[in-house]
């Protein structure tokens, strides 16, 4: 439970499943950018502030490829 | 034309999908019938759909429906088996103008993702970040124009001209009649299925009519960009090449074609419908003028979620497959019901409730992903977020009791919404 000690999510990010589609870094900006060449997602912030959970689950939500998840 | 169904060749049950009657009950008793065939026949065959534009001899072919979301999301993803190079639209147009008006939605790879790749840069989120001001000005400008009235249509004068205002900027149309009769074809190409918009023309006219303008003006402009290539996204289809061959100008038009109506005729929809839930639920309309900074992402997801703008998508299969036991053979057609898909009771707790705070939304209000995901999302996202802000900041008790509903199975539009608010003062 890393969150509960540390105040902060963990992300992670399928890029196998990533079409770079992009609607991720719409919704979270600090955690996910994509990678222009590669056009996939790279996480800017794997371990981001529990404030960003809502704008987290969002972006989890509103990736169409569902690559996204909140392990912890 | 009045064609009395035997109940063994509906959907299920009292449930027929190809009436056209089916598509002109009110959304509550659709979106029942959804929750039936979800719980006991998800995978269903119906006839061919009620059509008018296409002769009965052609249109012979049935399709199946898939009504779950876990399925609409793998038919998305799968587009070797699920195959839209037949069309997309659960009414086939007849081939030559499928080829006319569908672009690359009605194409696979490889030819789809070279004609997707043109504008796909204009459209990525990324820019869309920096575009972000650009799109809230023009929502400030337009609310401005509205918003000391005090009353009237907001569909007619903020939904449509909202989304029109932005693609003529972004495709670079002039002011002026070109532009207006673009837009205004753009905004009724899929009318077809709507008896009133169509009046004494047939569903077909009203199709060809508003194809013929928005090829003319591609004709038009055309030769013009490729003597003076401009930053915007005509210049840009003008001159693309592959293989050192541009696009023809029936390829540049029927492009034209479809961007335009996905650009003009969905978020529209979309704008609407929020001051139709909005007006319906006042708790929630409450909720959000508490705190529109911190609840907009939010509204904006689950006002997709409710409203999906396009019921469906169709695909033809390649393949025989199977899918919750359900043998469909190749050849046949397959329509992807994104109107039930985000009301699925094993995705979303309490699917029918209008909730902007809902946690997780996974919607598939732009499709189930996959190739053809909708190259706008962010552009749409981003464009109802500028104009809801804007509404529910500066005119936050605007209410609308009478929509009034576009009829027909794939655009789930409102064609007017008489609205009252409070007036602005003048700033
Ligand atoms: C709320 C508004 C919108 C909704 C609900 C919507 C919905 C959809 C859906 C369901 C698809 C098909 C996805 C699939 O087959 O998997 C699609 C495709 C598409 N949309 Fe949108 N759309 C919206 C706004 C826009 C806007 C503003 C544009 C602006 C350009 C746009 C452009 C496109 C294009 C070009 C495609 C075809 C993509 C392809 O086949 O590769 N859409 N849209
Ligand atoms: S939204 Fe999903 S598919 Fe798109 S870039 Fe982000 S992770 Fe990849």
């Amino acid at each position: 439970m890393p969150n509960a000690l540390t105040g902060h999510l963990r992300v992670e990010a399928n890029r196998d499943r990533c079409d770079g589609h992009g609607q991720c870094l719409l919704a979270a900006p600090t955690v996910f950018d994509v990678d222009e060449k590669a056009n996939k997602v790279i996480l800017l912030d794997p371990e981001p502030v529990e404030g960003l959970r809502a704008a987290v689950q969002r972006a989890v939500s509103m990736c169409p490829m569902g690559a996204l998840e909140i392990v912890g | 034309m009045t064609i009395t169904a035997p109940a063994s060749i509906s959907t299920h049950g009292e449930i027929d999908l190809s009436a056209r009657s089916f598509w002109a009950k009110s959304a509550a008793e659709r979106d029942a019938a959804f929750v039936v065939l979800r719980r006991e026949n998800p995978v269903p065959w119906s006839r061919p759909v009620e059509s008018e534009l296409l002769p009965p001899e052609l249109n012979t072919r049935g399709f199946w429906s898939l009504t779950k979301q876990e399925d609409i999301r793998a038919a998305s993803r799968n587009p070797a088996v699920f195959s839209s190079a037949d069309g997309v639209i659960m009414e086939s147009f007849a081939p030559e103008m499928t080829e006319l008006v569908q672009s690359f939605i009605a194409m696979d790879a490889p030819r789809h993702t070279q004609l997707r790749g043109i504008t796909m840069d204009a459209f990525k989120p990324k820019n869309m970040r920096t575009l972000e001001g650009w799109i809230r000005g023009h929502a400030r400008d337009l609310v401005d124009e509205v918003a000391g009235r005090g009353e009237g249509d907001f569909a007619v004068l903020v939904s449509k001209v909202l989304p029109a205002r932005i693609f003529s900027s972004m495709f670079g149309l002039p002011p002026g009649e070109m532009n207006d009769r673009t837009v205004d074809a753009c905004q009724r190409l899929l009318a077809y299925t709507d008896p009133e918009t169509c009046g004494d023309k047939s569903g077909l006219e009203i199709l060809a009519d508003a194809m013929t303008d928005i090829h003319l003006t591609a004709a038009e402009m055309i030769p013009e960009r490729r003597e003076n290539p401009r930053e915007d996204l005509m210049s840009w289809l003008a001159n693309a090449e592959f293989d050192g061959e541009k696009m023809t100008d029936d390829e540049i038009g029927a492009f034209l074609v479809m961007v335009g109506v996905a650009a003009n005729d969905t978020t529209r929809h979309a704008s609407a419908q929020a001051i139709h839930f909005f007006s319906q639920h006042p708790d929630q309309r409450q909720l959000l003028v508490d705190d529109v900074p911190g609840r907009i992402d939010g509204a904006v997801e689950e006002v997709l979620r409710c409203s999906h703008p396009l019921n469906h998508m169709r695909r033809t299969l390649t393949e025989d497959v199977v899918v919750r036991g359900q043998q469909m053979l190749a050849g046949e057609n397959v329509v992807l019901w994104y109107c039930s898909g985000n009301r699925d009771e094993e995705v979303f707790d309490d699917p029918f409730r209008f909730d902007i705070e809902r946690s997780p939304n996974p919607h598939v209000t732009f499709g189930g992903g996959g190739p053809h995901y909708c190259l706008g999302a962010a552009l749409a996202r981003t464009t109802l977020k500028s104009l809801l802000s804007e509404v529910y900041t500066r005119i936050p008790d605007i209410h609308a009791s009478e929509p009034d509903f576009l009829i027909g199975n794939f655009s789930n539009g409102i064609k007017r919404l008489p609205a009252t608010w409070t007036p602005e003062k003048p700033r």
